[in-house]
């Protein structure tokens, strides 16, 4: 009984374990597989290839696409969206992605207040990959030794 | 009697010589060792149709067994104990006992070793390649290859890069994909007759390609996307559309022609993306028409997807209530004795049957397809009158073959492949009595007058299994009749086996053979001449109504999944499906009945047609014995067990009848074909008029016919 | 009456006797002295005073109303913060005695055996995550080692160093949560806080290894999804060099403390024999003395390597479940530190691209991988036909994984056979005739996560 005490008395004057969460923030590793971008190439190109391989491993079928030929004849994706409610974070897209252009990115912080909002599609996935290009290359050449 | 007898029994010796002959014809076997486990086999068997008939995975590219063979791609290199060297097991002929080792290790190796020299050359495109997912490459890669290469050049000197070759604007050619496996070349030259495709150089340097800067365009051309095993030849109104993982499947049938071309319907989210053949042995082998396959784009246009009413000179939109109410009271207003119903070309038996079952409940007896055809006294009572009475595969068998006002190249494509098979494989000799055409085997021209028939007698005397095909164009003129009443002279004269029909009728309507099997009538613009309709319902009936227009004041109701002419024209419209939508039963030329299963949904507002005169007879206080497909297929069965008895083929009985009812008179004149080339094949009527695909496509073939290579 | 007796007394032969030989005059009943007997005694007779009760008179028209006394029923769960999930509990309580404890699972069915038929044996991974979200990685070992033997195949040394790693940490983070689990049951507060604190730091390792905190994806067949990050065990070793002292101040502030021991100590208490004919497995069997442990009886991923003690108690009841998870938390960081000791170089997955996916680098330059990535991302592998049970110790107890594979790349059946079901079904059988209160207690020391109950 003492020594349960004594060690309760100890805690009090350790530092705290919690941290003050919006302007603190917990670590975070380079494979950190959290809100879905879609990237682009330096020219501005973007990367996705339609080749639909992350439509066909989501496990959770979160991902729809439609391809089309775009005017210069390449292969593009009309319609890219995903469901982020029916996601599962499994990061399986992102492996299979042969161009490197679906990333769970390192953003956790994407709730909204309507189901609506988390349907997202291209246009907002290619934001997403604009505003978060700089922490998701630097975290892929992180990882480099690794894939 | 003394006749009659002597000819059965002649009948009986014919038969029984041919089972003789059957008898002796079977062919000794042989028996050889897969894997130490014996089987037997024909001795005419390769080995590698052996392992395909026990069920032994065993890889091969350029081998297809409709086209000739090859042996160029290596891949089914197998041991054959006794032999040093490893065998082509497409090419080579079994022998007794001989010892086939598909799992040996030196089998593998040769296997593996093949696939790493194809992918050496390979680009790494399966990402955004059409083919990923049902590519043989890569298929028999993940089956028999190495899971790694030692090709490391590919920063340095790199792949193979080859131009691209323009095929027109329906096949789509990446040569970097090619391996090289010439099932492309063997096509066109063997099925589609265009020696358009070649080789040219040899070994690493070997390219596929025109020779000349040619489009390659045919009535059959897709044929050679499905045939490519790698995706090196693409279609273009599919690219990048889909992956075959994603897209669901509904077996269906062809309406575009006659022919009853098994399909495989293609489709996603409730589009009908793409369309492939299906096997059938007896009809289309594994083949189908370029309007079959891509005229499905069609579908989306000028569709009617809500009831609409004409009020002044414009059609607006109505509910389906007020419509039917409307159309009923449309029915109810007119002399029941004279309404008047006309068929389009892709009805399907279920809509035929309960629009007749209305309009015979209502008290008329108009029911009548657009096609006329009225040659005979015996009108369409004898079924042999009007339709093709030799099963479609045994037309390869024919020895000598009369085509008569036809070009079965683009009225039948299908059916074509089978007469030049018989052409290529059984030294078949053909004539013509008709203009010049395109033909993809070489033709006699008997010449074009409808005299020019009683040459066809000496040109078909002497022939064991001769054919006569006559367009069902010819049968509409007033030549119809000398026509057929020589042609079936000349097959009096001729000594055939009973059980071998010579004169076929080639139609193309698909709706043709289901509704005259209903009870329909040919000849609907005859009939409209003859007495005057009271009101008139058209069910996708189109081509009819550029010839004649209904008197103002006679209401007409029409009733089917894309406007045009007719619905223009129409005080109502209510609008129907097509057949990726509601499916339904079909009969082919040969009276072949087969069920096509629905794919899609129907857009807006449209319902199954024969729903919508089930519903129409219900606002019109007429009670129909039906109301599910269930009852309704048990009325069709009702009236014909053809239309229950699915899939297979049935001789016609009196097929000699009918040249005795044919109405006597004197031809005049020339026969004429209205589609002579392949570029009054791509846009015949007003389904395929719709598709841009089928506009791009006749405007290439133009193009290609004004080419200074056009005839080489 | 008497016929009941013999009935009940004699042997049956006697009885076929009896009934085959005398009329069995149902109607007419005949009192014996037997029964005449019970009336000798003292019997209310009606007197001045009951005259002045409250009579009814029966007849026709009034008959006695015939009450039913039934015990009370409540509704533990699936809302209640005690039920540790979905986990409804019908108790028939008898003043505050528990008479019958019926536990309604399913509010958590999520069909995962049925998906799985309908996906590639790779997609149907995470999905095991979802079962045990405690110990996600344990969970995804036992399907890997699954596809694994039917496969044919083994994961190279490393890759079972780095699973023998992870399943560990796991065991470690779930004992955590579980053991601060019962004490919040039971009353305190504060070592849920701290332990809270330890899991933290494990979630935040499992985040460096594979990119998601709990549900990791992280063990595939073959191997592992990525190898570890440099560091990675360093910071393992530290954790668990001061894990030991964190666990003895709880063991300061809970296990010493007597109104925690009475809460616990002889609370939910079971047998040997019946832990085994129940199906239990993991602590909630050793705990009534069995030693059993599929690490130490049916070795996997090397665990025959690595020296531990199995834990076993005695009494089987929740102080000594309580006893049982710290001292196997213990055990868990004596492997830890003998994984991170002899962790072997080499791969970190099976160098077959026809099971696991090519490395990227290799899949944008090689033909051959590119295809095998291809095939393998939208088809999967094909999977030999067969049928196994695979087991692991998972930190709950057994889970196990009965696959029948056709041939093809999806399975053709996935039973799993999780290790909470059972032991929450036990709940029937030792909770009634404990109080109310001890419910909380032993719901949280039977360790169940509804995920995997329900699968």
């Amino acid at each position: 009984m003492v020594s349960g005490f004594a060690v309760t008395l100890g805690h009090m004057f350790k530092e705290p374990a919690t941290i003050n969460y919006p302007f603190e923030k917990g670590p975070l590793s380079p494979r950190f597989r959290g809100e879905h971008a879609l990237r682009r190439y330096a020219t501005g190109e973007e990367r996705c290839i339609a080749c639909k391989l992350c439509e066909a491993i989501c496990p959770a079928q979160a991902i729809t696409i439609e391809a089309e030929e775009r005017c210069d004849g390449s292969r593009r994706a009309t319609r890219y969206d995903i469901d982020m409610t029916k996601c599962i974070f499994c990061g399986y897209c992102q492996e299979a992605c042969p161009v490197d252009a679906i990333v769970e990115g390192p953003n956790f912080e994407y709730s909204t207040e309507t189901h609506e909002e988390l349907l997202y599609n291209k246009e907002k996935l290619l934001a997403n990959g604009d505003r978060w290009e700089p922490e998701i290359a630097s975290n892929i050449k992180d990882s480099h030794l690794y894939r | 009697m003394l006749k009659n007898f002597s000819k059965l029994l002649k009948c009986r010796c014919f038969q029984s010589t041919s089972f003789r002959l059957q008898q002796q014809q079977t062919v000794p076997e042989v028996e050889v060792f897969i894997n130490g486990r014996s089987v037997t086999v024909p001795s005419y068997f390769t080995i590698l149709q052996t392992l395909r008939r026990e069920r032994v995975t065993f890889p091969s590219f350029c081998y297809h067994e409709r086209l000739s063979i090859a042996g160029n791609c290596r891949m089914c290199l197998v041991q054959i104990e006794g032999m040093a060297k490893l065998q082509i097991a497409c090419a080579l002929n079994v022998g007794k006992g001989m010892k086939i080792r598909t799992n040996s290790e030196k089998t593998m190796l040769a296997q593996e070793s093949v696939l790493e020299f194809l992918l050496i050359n390979h680009p790494l495109d399966c990402p955004i390649c059409d083919q990923g997912g049902e590519c043989d490459l890569q298929d028999l890669s993940m089956r028999f290859g190495n899971d790694r290469s030692r090709f490391t050049d590919i920063h340095f000197s790199g792949k193979r890069a080859v131009e691209d070759k323009d095929l027109g604007p329906l096949i789509r050619a990446e040569m970097n994909r090619c391996i090289h496996c010439t099932r492309c070349i063997r096509f066109s030259s063997q099925v589609c007759g265009l020696d358009v495709l070649g080789t040219a150089g040899r070994g690493a340097d070997m390219l596929v390609g025109t020779y000349v800067d040619k489009m390659f365009l045919s009535e059959l051309s897709g044929n050679i996307i499905d045939l490519c095993p790698v995706g090196a030849l693409t279609a273009i109104p599919y690219m990048f559309k889909a992956r075959p993982w994603e897209v669901r499947k509904a077996n269906s049938i062809d309406v575009t022609d006659a022919t009853g071309t098994n399909i495989v319907v293609n489709f996603r989210f409730d589009r009908v993306l793409r369309v492939l053949p299906r096997e059938h042995e007896e009809i289309n082998q594994e083949w189908l028409s370029d309007k079959g396959r891509w005229a499905i784009d069609s579908l989306e246009m000028q569709r009617l997807v809500t009831p609409m009413q004409r009020v002044n000179t414009c059609l607006c939109p109505l509910d389906w209530d007020s419509a039917l109410n409307i159309a009923a009271g449309l029915i109810k207003c007119a002399n029941p004795k004279n309404i008047m119903a006309i068929a389009g070309p892709h009805c399907n038996v279920e809509t035929l049957v309960a629009a007749k079952d209305f309009l015979n409940m209502l008290g008329s007896e108009h029911t009548y397809v657009e096609r006329g055809m009225n040659y005979s006294k015996s009108n369409t009572d004898l079924k042999a009158g009007f339709s093709l009475n030799v099963n479609m595969k045994d037309i390869v068998k024919a020895d000598r073959i009369l085509l008569v006002g036809t070009n079965p190249r683009f009225e039948a494509p299908v059916l074509n492949a089978w007469i030049r098979q018989a052409y290529r494989t059984n030294e078949c000799d053909i004539f013509v009595v008709g203009p010049c055409c395109d033909y993809n085997y070489h033709v006699n021209y008997l010449g074009a007058d409808v005299d020019c028939l009683s040459n066809a007698a000496s040109a078909l005397q002497g022939a064991k299994r001769p054919l006569i095909f006559v367009g069902i164009s010819q049968l509409e003129t007033a030549n119809g009749g000398p026509i057929m009443s020589t042609l079936s002279k000349i097959v009096a004269s001729l000594k055939v086996g009973s059980d071998w029909g010579v004169l076929n009728i080639i139609t193309r309507d698909a709706s043709f053979a289901g509704a005259l099997e209903a009870g329909w009538k040919p000849g609907a613009l005859e009939a409209v001449e003859k007495n005057v309709p009271s009101l008139v319902l058209s069910l996708g009936a189109d081509e009819s109504f550029y010839d004649w227009k209904p008197p103002a004041g006679i209401p007409f109701i029409y009733i089917g999944f894309q406007g045009d002419r007719s619905s223009e024209l129409a005080t109502i419209v209510l609008p129907g499906c097509a057949y990726t939508e509601s499916g339904g039963l079909y009969l082919n030329m040969e009276g072949r009945s087969q069920y096509a299963m629905p794919a899609v949904t129907p857009p807006g507002m449209a319902r199954p047609d024969w729903k919508i005169i089930r519903a129409l007879a219900e606002y019109s206080d007429v009670c129909m014995p039906y109301k599910n497909l269930d009852s309704l297929h048990s009325r069709m069965g009702q009236i014909s067990p053809n239309f229950t008895c699915l899939g297979c083929y049935q001789q016609k009985v009196f097929p000699d009848l009918v040249g005795q009812l044919v109405t006597p008179a004197k031809g005049t004149g020339c026969i004429d074909i209205d589609m002579k080339t392949l570029k009054d094949y791509y846009c015949s009527d007003v389904f395929t008029y719709n598709s841009s695909t089928m506009i791009k496509a006749q405007k290439a073939a133009v193009e290609l016919a004004r080419s200074s290579y056009a005839r080489i | 009456m008497q016929l009941l007796k013999i009935l009940s007394t004699n042997s049956f032969c006697k009885v076929r006797w009896f009934s085959n030989n005398l009329p069995l005059l149902a109607s007419k009943w005949f009192p014996d002295p037997e029964y005449v007997k019970q009336f000798n005694g003292s019997v209310m007779y009606p007197t001045e005073a009951t005259d002045k009760y409250y009579k009814i008179y029966y007849n026709s028209l009034v008959s006695p109303v015939e009450r039913k006394l039934r015990n009370m029923w409540i509704n533990f769960g699936p809302q209640h913060p005690a039920a540790h999930g979905v986990l409804r509990l019908i108790l028939e309580l008898d003043g505050e005695i528990v008479v019958r404890a019926d536990p309604h699972i399913g509010f958590l069915h999520r069909a995962t055996e049925k998906l799985m038929e309908y996906k590639h044996y790779n997609q149907s991974l995470p999905y095991m995550d979802r079962l045990d979200y405690v110990s996600t990685i344990s969970n995804e070992i036992a399907f890997s080692l699954a596809v694994e033997k039917l496969l044919g195949i083994e994961a190279p040394p490393r890759a079972k160093a780095i699973r023998v790693l992870g399943n560990e940490l796991c065991r470690v983070a779930n004992h955590l949560l579980n053991v601060s689990g019962v004490i919040l049951d039971a009353g305190g507060i504060t070592p849920f806080f701290w332990m809270c604190e330890e899991r933290e730091k494990i979630y935040e390792l499992f985040e460096r290894l594979c990119g998601a905190r709990v549900h990791c994806a992280y063990v595939r067949p073959g191997g592992v999804s990525q190898d570890m990050p440099i560091g990675f065990m360093d910071d393992v070793h530290d954790l668990c060099m001061k894990l030991g002292e964190r666990l003895d101040e709880s063991e300061d502030v809970a296990t010493g403390n007597r109104l925690f021991y009475q809460r616990t100590a002889g609370i939910g208490a079971f047998s040997a024999h019946e832990a085994i004919s129940m199906g239990f497995t993991g602590p909630m069997l050793r705990c009534a003395g069995v030693k059993w442990d599929l690490r130490v009886a049916f070795p996997y991923d090397g665990y025959d390597m690595y020296d531990f003690d199995v834990v076993v108690g005695t009494f089987g009841d929740s102080y000594d479940r309580h006893l049982l998870r710290l001292q196997e938390i213990r055990e868990s960081l004596k492997i830890i530190n003998q994984v991170i000791n002899t962790m072997p170089e080499g791969e970190y997955k099976t160098d077959d691209s026809k099971v696991c996916l090519p490395s990227r680098k290799e899949m944008k330059c090689s033909m051959e991988s590119l295809i095998h990535h291809f095939k393998l991302c939208t088809e999967g592998y094909p999977v030999p036909p067969g049928a196994t049970y695979t087991s692991i110790e998972a930190p709950k107890g057994e889970l196990g994984l009965y696959m029948v594979a056709d041939g093809t790349s999806k399975p053709y059946r996935i039973y799993l056979r999780p290790c909470s079901y059972t032991h929450l079904m036990g709940i029937s059988v030792f909770c009634p005739r404990l109080m109310l209160a001890d419910i909380a207690v032993i719901v949280a020391s039977i360790d169940v996560v509804f995920g995997d109950v329900d699968r």
